[in-house]
């Protein structure tokens, strides 16, 4: 065997993820093209087991290089010239597929159609004579399901067979005939081809009954549609964290019990307690408090691609277009937006589903402002001790202060970065309804998780020990306290936090120890004023008062992400001057909003 | 001759043909990318809050408002 990579190409919702997934099965590498954030998915055929690689390609409507994956599908077909390219097209939607395959007949390449979704197209009633579709483009096309593995297994035996040169100068003749030779050829002139081609293989009943079209009478209904809406977006939160539960109460128990462990471990041994702190402290107290976030992050991604994979993704975007172009955003920044609330790393990692370059950027780079679950424990402390009655409406408001952020920062980004002034107008595909392919949903959710502890890990690792360091020296302090250096620094800090109100050196080391992850700000505020959990609510009503409470509230909603969320910044706007952007411009908004609500409540006299 | 009116003001359920897309370049080759040129027949679907949904070849399209209003059809009888 003499051919080594084969790549596959097609339109977004065609099946190339589950056709990729039934070749390569569970050994697969996740890359990224050199310079941009588009994934490619790389794996080894193990249905002939010849030690071919697949690529799996981003999902794309044309390669004329418009959006990040176009370019990349478009560069790496151009530059590593894989031996043999395979387009994977939706039966039942031909027409529409071919107009990127008159693309790719014009490059030089061994491609060969794979008509996906036989099964579906059959059953509607639609027919395609494969064999002279093959006869007019001059490329070979194969009818399979990838979801049912029909015709798999002759699709990567065709590949190995293609003869290169006899066929490249086949392929030109009939380019010719078929006048797709001309340069830069008009969209009608592609589809007037696609259409004269289609008469001849394509057989279609006049009115082809879909289900979709039943569905979204009712899901896209103009009344009906927003409460289902809303009852979706309310159940992906429910079941992800009701589900998340009982594998973060495990994680955190076996942590703690990994972490007293090693103290026993290491104090038996006779080694000088510091190197029990650095293992308990450090490193599991550091890795463990994002590693519990984990069961969330997976299973909000997990919601995420059973949203897109079925098909109602899109419906989101088109019944929450207007609301968000009224805000200066474009209805695909919704959800990404929205699992903010639940946890910003995913939420970031879900931009990719944006196309426009600049909107995903804008879109990760306010999702910090969107209040993630972690920092609900310090308002529930805060807001429990000193607002007790109003309770829920003091959240209420750290919330839409949040979102106002978001929103601000998405109009003064676009407006200083960008020098625009609206976002593109909504241009999405409804994909028919699917039910998703739970296997290839797994796995994807699998390899994201591994992926971002993999990427995340180190830059975690690196900081929580960092912290720690910090935190227990000078040799001889009581971790975390003033004389350490933490200590110091947060003394040394805090006067620029006086105007916010909270200038003392506590808040300020909680704050910093916050950074690793929100919810931790609780936890440090419990041991730096010796309080523990049970006291740790008069504690801080002697240290505060309910104004420099709210500002506090404030501004641990505002201030840096956590590490995790700034390594995934880092990830998918692809550079890391982005990340430290995002440090610089959310704690400042922080420190100006704290400082001006303080200061102004105080000059009109509600201290 | 028909009348030739943009997307946004056609009627549920009729079929049209695209005349003219004054979108810009990048807004006019995502259209195309998705079937939507000039000469391309297109029935609209109806408008879901706001965006106008268009079946085009064998794909359905949400196209926003905004955008919807350059793009410029005539009836097909």
């Amino acid at each position: 065997m003499k051919r080594s990579t084969i790549a596959l190409v097609g339109n977004p919702n065609v099946g190339k993820s589950t056709l990729f997934n039934r070749i390569t099965g569970h050994q697969q590498k996740i890359g990224n093209w050199p310079g941009k954030t588009v994934e490619i998915k790389e794996g080894k055929n193990k249905i002939t087991d010849d030690g071919i690689t697949f690529i799996d390609l981003p999902g794309v409507y044309s390669i004329e290089a418009n959006s990040p994956e176009e370019r990349v599908a478009n560069d790496y077909i151009e530059k590593k010239k894989p031996d043999c390219t395979i387009q994977v097209i939706d039966s039942t939607n031909l027409e529409r597929n071919l107009y990127l395959t008159t693309q790719l007949l014009e490059k030089d390449l061994n491609l060969i159609l794979a008509l996906n979704m036989t099964d579906k197209a059959e059953r509607k009633g639609i027919c395609i004579d494969e064999k002279k579709l093959s006869a007019l483009l001059g490329v070979k096309a194969i009818k399979i399901s990838s979801k049912k593995g029909i015709g798999v297994k002759e699709l990567i035996t065709q590949c190995s067979k293609i003869d290169d040169i006899e066929d490249s100068k086949k392929d030109k003749k009939i380019l010719e005939e078929l006048g797709l030779k001309a340069k830069s050829l008009s969209p009608k002139h592609r589809y007037d081809v696609i259409s004269r081609v289609a008469s001849l293989v394509l057989k279609k009943p006049r009115c082809i009954k879909s289900r979709s079209a039943q569905i979204d009478k009712i899901v896209a209904h103009p009344i009906l549609g927003l409460p289902i809406f809303l009852f979706v977006m309310w159940l992906v939160f429910q079941a992800s964290f009701s589900l998340a539960e009982p594998f973060t109460a495990l994680l955190e128990d076996s942590l703690a019990s990994l972490s007293a462990l090693s103290t026993e471990l290491i104090l038996s041994s006779g080694l000088p307690s510091i190197f029990a702190s650095l293992i308990s402290d450090g490193v599991i107290g550091g890795v463990g408090s994002v590693l519990v976030f984990l069961p969330n992050i997976l299973l909000l991604f997990l919601f995420l691609l059973i949203l897109e994979d079925s098909g109602y993704f899109a419906r989101i975007a088109m019944i929450t277009d207007s609301l968000m172009q009224k805000i200066g955003l474009e209805g695909k920044a919704f959800i990404p937006l929205v699992l903010g609330f639940g946890c910003n790393v995913p939420a970031i990692m879900a931009t990719k589903v944006l196309e426009d370059e600049r909107e995903r950027l804008i879109t990760i780079l306010i999702n910090p402002f969107m209040s993630c679950s972690a920092r609900f424990p310090i308002y529930v402390l805060f807001a429990g001790t000193f607002f007790a009655s109003d309770q829920g409406l003091v959240i209420l408001s750290l919330y839409l202060i949040g979102i106002f952020m978001a929103i601000l920062s998405a109009f003064l980004l676009r407006r200083m970065l960008f020098k625009k002034s609206a976002p593109p107008s909504l241009l999405i595909e409804l994909p028919p309804y699917r039910v998703p392919t739970f296997c290839t949903i797994a796995r994807q959710t699998y390899f994201k998780g591994l992926l971002f502890v993999k990427k995340a890990g180190m830059f975690i690792l690196s900081i929580s020990l960092l912290i720690w360091f910090l935190a227990s020296m000078p040799l001889g302090v009581e971790y975390a306290s003033e004389q350490s250096l933490i200590g110091s620094i947060g003394k040394l800090i805090a006067p620029a936090l006086a105007p916010c109100g909270f200038g003392q050196w506590e808040p300020t080391v909680a704050l910093m120890f916050g950074a690793g992850a929100k919810e931790v700000v609780v936890s440090s505020l419990g041991t730096l004023y010796g309080a523990g959990e049970e006291g740790l609510s008069s504690a801080i009503s002697t240290h505060f008062t309910p104004l420099s409470a709210y500002s506090f509230m404030l501004f641990s909603l505002l201030y840096m992400p956590c590490f995790a969320a700034i390594a995934a910044i880092r990830k998918e706007s692809g550079d890391a001057k982005w990340a430290i952007f995002t440090v610089l411009y959310t704690t400042s908004i922080a420190w100006t909003v704290s400082t001006l609500f303080y200061q102004l409540a105080i000059f009109f006299g509600f201290a | 001759m028909f009348e030739l009116i943009p997307l946004s003001r056609a009627k549920k359920d009729v079929q049209y043909r695209v005349i003219d897309m004054k979108g810009g370049r990048s807004a006019n080759q995502r259209l195309s990318d998705l079937g939507l040129y000039k000469g391309a027949l297109i029935t609209v679907e109806g408008s879901i809050f706001g965006p106008i949904l268009v079946r085009v070849l064998d794909s359905k399209v949400a196209i926003g408002r905004g955008l919807a209003q350059k793009v410029y059809v005539e009836a097909i009888a």
